[in-house]
């Protein structure tokens, strides 16, 4: 086994620091770094190693199984118990010590006067551009010495939904002896009151932001911060925040968000900036050793730091930008307007007029679609013109392609197309924005038409339907309705290139 | 649901100090349209109101790459509201007691936790440049204004809302044009 010192002069605050790395695999999980050799450093001045490359992280942390986190509320009761266990015995240890639950907090912040290494990097004045890679980092490492102290090898950090379980895991409300989940709180949010619903809406406002640093911006400075205020006791304080538990549920979800960001493409992507992507932050690893990370090793989650979502793609990615020519040809038009007003409704295609079905046939010879020449690209794209909300349901608006009648809709049927963007369709009404036409929603539902068997004839007697499923709450569906009309709806075929 | 509503007072600004002593977001190219200092702008207590009232000759204008921040110098929580404090810009003072977050008016939440940081900035500032775009477009005129927070409680688990709005204090209230 091979361990290395080295000795850095950071010339910044005139003091010597020894750091002991090793980066072997094999080494003794109770061979944690003796923390004495690192001499406090006086200044607030910040050590940042160079980076270090992508295949030397991959060396360095190996390519494990992938880890998935998951909901808190789907965990099991061993699950919660070994986070329970991880988190006892990283209390256990001084706080001196790089792995321990006080030195890992204090990195978030501390009212403590040791200035030891990486403490107080959070919220240091300058950087709220890195709000969200800089907690992405943070909660991995904490996460991998929580993994390990905890001896469960699948252990991640379970995020708290709470855009649809507003009410905190009662995991976390127990106030049993030795629970290290529980900790004195809002006494409302400990005793399973639910978060205010704007909370909920300043979210969704900040999703609909394009802009990265915009977006981040408006998601760290109201929504963020509310949930900070809102459970308060500890969490309400940046130097104490990362002491309650309920932090690293919140961080989690944080750090969900922003993968359904990017999952929502039409320009949402991260930053390609040199300041932004270069930018070194140290941590430490589950034996105690110094790391660093970069903002360009922390943009894939999944290829970078093996992790995912349980709710999202392991791979997120949007589609490639498509050609500049792209050629839509409406293939059939329901005029007649559409009016939902409660939880379901079904739009029909069979009475309106196909004689673009037949033209498009009559031009290019053929009846079925040809999604699969990559040459072409080809899509089926429902388009949903003229969209008007009066009431937004609390949840989602389901659309299916040819829903069987009297079978409850089921989102993970083959007929299920997509979630009607009532949100920005009632964004862009009410707020006024010229981006995007604002009454107009688009779905592809080229998948559909593909699980179906759907040719272009099937669409002359194609159904649409609706339907209203309410946000969960305890797992329980709360019933809701919605009230929208659709002045018209199409079926188009986009094609690029040729 | 159990809402009070404080909507915070402007004085109008002809001619006098525009206190930019008050606030340290501005550079020499900002402005401080609209300044009021008080001893206290108590949120959850009193319900004051307060009008922004600007000059003719002073209005609102967007520009292409600037934006309009209202600004709330030096909260300090006193009590913490068990709960949430929302932020609505609107041009309609009977629309006071109906905004809900929903509403185009509705800004965003009071953060209260990023100010708790050491050495952060003892204020909280608030983009309201869409909002204004949002007056301008529907009414021409984005005065008079008014500034709202409205505690927005806890959800208790027997489904009443807490009463608990908690006390915070301001020293002042700024809109500023900020030209970056």
């Amino acid at each position: 086994m091979k361990s290395y010192v080295f000795l850095f002069v950071t010339l910044l605050c005139g003091s010597i620091i020894f750091v002991g790395t090793s980066d072997n695999k094999d080494k003794p999980a109770t061979s944690v770094r003796p923390i004495t050799d690192i001499i406090e450093c006086q200044s607030n001045a910040f050590y940042s190693p160079p980076p270090i490359s992508n295949e030397e992280f991959q060396r360095r942390f190996g390519l494990e199984p992938m880890k998935t986190r998951k909901n808190v509320n789907a965990l099991t009761q061993a699950e919660i118990n070994a986070i329970k266990v991880g988190l006892l015995k990283m209390k256990a240890l001084p706080y001196t010590n790089p792995t321990s639950f006080g030195y890992q907090t204090a990195i978030h912040g501390t009212n403590l006067p040791d200035n030891l290494q990486s403490w107080n990097t959070c919220h240091r004045a300058g950087e709220g551009v890195f709000f969200l890679a800089w907690h992405r980092m943070y909660l991995y490492f904490f996460e991998r010495i929580l993994r390990h102290k905890s001896g469960r090898a699948d252990l991640t950090l379970p995020y708290w939904d709470y855009l649809t379980d507003p009410v905190l895991p009662a995991a976390y409300r127990e106030n049993s002896p030795g629970n290290p989940l529980y900790m004195t709180r809002n006494a409302a949010i400990n005793g399973g009151g639910a978060l205010p619903a704007s909370i909920i809406t300043a979210f969704n406002n900040s999703m609909a932001i394009v802009p990265y640093y915009t977006f981040q911006s408006n998601l760290n400075s109201g929504p963020h911060g509310s949930v900070h205020t809102s459970v308060n006791g500890a969490m309400a304080i940046v130097n104490t925040a990362a002491v309650d538990p309920v932090f690293w549920l919140h961080h989690s979800e944080i750090d969900r968000l922003w993968e359904v960001w990017r999952a929502m493409c039409n320009g949402r992507a991260n930053p390609v900036d040199a300041t932004w992507l270069n930018k070194s932050y140290v941590f430490f690893d589950e034996f105690g050793n110094q790391v660093s990370l970069t903002g360009s090793q922390v943009v894939e989650i999944s290829a970078q730091l093996n992790y995912r979502y349980d709710d999202l793609p392991s791979f997120p990615g949007c589609p490639p930008a498509r050609p500049a020519v792209v050629r839509r040809d409406i293939l059939i038009t329901r005029e007649s307007a559409v009016q939902l007003n409660g939880k379901r409704q079904k739009a029909d295609f069979a009475r309106e007029s196909s004689t673009q079905i037949d033209s498009f046939i009559r031009r290019n010879n053929r009846e079925a679609f040809n999604f699969s020449d990559a040459s072409t690209s080809e899509r089926l794209i429902m388009t949903f013109e003229g969209l008007a909300v009066r009431q937004m349901p609390e949840g989602v608006v389901e659309v299916y392609i040819n829903q069987p009648d009297g079978q409850t809709p089921d989102f993970r049927s083959i007929h299920f197309v997509g979630l009607l963007d009532l949100f920005s369709a009632e964004h862009h009404t009410n707020h006024h924005f010229t981006d995007n036409p604002a009454d107009e929603v688009e779905l592809d539902a080229t998948k559909v038409a593909e699980a179906l068997g759907l040719n272009l004839n099937s669409l002359r007697n194609a159904s649409v339907s609706f339907y209203v499923r309410g946000a969960t709450l305890n797992r329980i569906e709360v019933g809701t309705d919605a009230e929208f009309s659709i002045r018209r709806i199409k079926f188009s075929l986009e094609r690029s290139g040729n | 649901m159990q809402l009070i509503a404080i909507t915070l007072w402007m004085v109008m600004l002809t001619g006098c100090s525009t206190g930019n002593n008050s606030t340290t977001i501005t550079n020499a190219t900002d402005t401080v349209l609209l300044y009021k200092k008080d001893t206290a702008l108590v949120a959850g207590i009193n319900v004051t109101q307060t009008i922004l009232h600007l000059p003719e000759e002073k209005k609102l204008e967007v520009t292409k790459k600037g934006r309009l921040l209202l600004v709330l110098d030096h909260p300090t929580v006193i009590s913490a509201p068990e709960g949430v404090y929302e932020i609505y810009l609107t041009n309609l003072l009977n629309d006071i007691d109906k905004l809900t977050s929903s509403q185009q008016s509705f800004v965003s939440l009071l953060d209260l936790y990023s100010i708790t940081a050491p050495g952060a900035k003892q204020q909280v500032e608030i983009d309201i440049t869409q909002q204004v775009k949002n007056l301008q477009s529907t009414g021409g005129s984005a005065t008079p204004l008014f500034a709202v927070l409205k505690f927005a409680p806890v959800k208790l688990a027997d489904g009443t809302f807490s009463s608990n709005a908690g006390e915070i204090h301001f020293s002042g209230i700024s809109v500023v044009q900020v030209n970056n």
